[in-house]
């Protein structure tokens, strides 16, 4: 009885984590193509341990069969959206975030034909968006 | 209590999500925060069940996945086509 609750409650925690780290990773990635990673990666695990942890503080029912079946459902769908989500985005030609280095001049500034003088601090180069509005 | 944590958990996690959804530059950000979403509110439905002793949510838990991915297929369809019936 109580080694179920221990098990289920770590399960929980982990899970929990797990969604806390793929929503700030949802936030704080520069590019649309990076934020593909915590989306289809830590959610689906997430949730699986989630769902697990609730199996496990059940036992054997239809509800926990239940609970399996919407983990299995989501392990399979939710990479599957955001391969789609991807394949979309990766045909109206959206182009991927590359970091500047010093002395290398990003795509706009060879537009512009404008120099990367010395004095330009390191922070002002980092293309901090990166990416052109399609809207 | 460790549901009602759980739970707190998940929903400041899709807070957070929202803000990408809201301030996201493209039109795919908000898609794929609005599953991101979703997800969570599986997620959600099933501690709510489990929380107030009905665990038969997970009944509707499972229609919303459906739902969900339906509806990720038909916005990225929508947005690139402009139309759903082709």
């Amino acid at each position: 009885m109580e080694v179920k609750i221990v098990i289920s409650g770590i399960l929980l925690a982990l899970g929990c984590f797990l969604m806390v780290v793929a929503a700030v990773g949802l936030v704080r990635f520069p590019d649309f193509y990076s934020r593909i990673h915590p989306a289809g990666k830590c959610d689906t695990l997430g949730q699986s341990f989630v769902l697990l942890g609730l199996v496990v503080h059940t036992g054997f029912s239809l509800v926990s069969v239940k609970l399996l079946i919407i983990m299995a459902f989501i392990y399979l769908a939710n990479p599957m959206a955001t391969h789609f989500i991807a394949k979309a985005a990766y045909r109206t030609s959206l182009e991927p975030w590359e970091k500047a280095r010093p002395g290398v001049l990003l795509e706009e500034q060879r537009e512009s034909g404008e120099e990367s003088g010395d004095d330009i601090p390191l922070a002002d180069k980092i293309n901090i968006r990166g990416i052109k509005d399609h809207a | 209590m460790m549901f009602k944590l759980a739970a707190v958990a998940i929903i400041l996690a899709s807070v957070l999500v929202l803000y990408r959804a809201i301030a996201g530059p493209l039109v795919y950000d908000r898609i794929l925060a609005v599953n991101i979403v979703g997800t969570k509110t599986v997620i959600l439905l099933v501690l709510i069940g489990f929380i107030y002793e009905r665990p038969f949510f997970s009944d509707i838990a499972l229609i919303y996945a459906l739902i969900n991915f339906i509806a990720a297929l038909a916005f990225l369809k929508y947005s690139e086509n402009g139309r759903l019936d082709m």
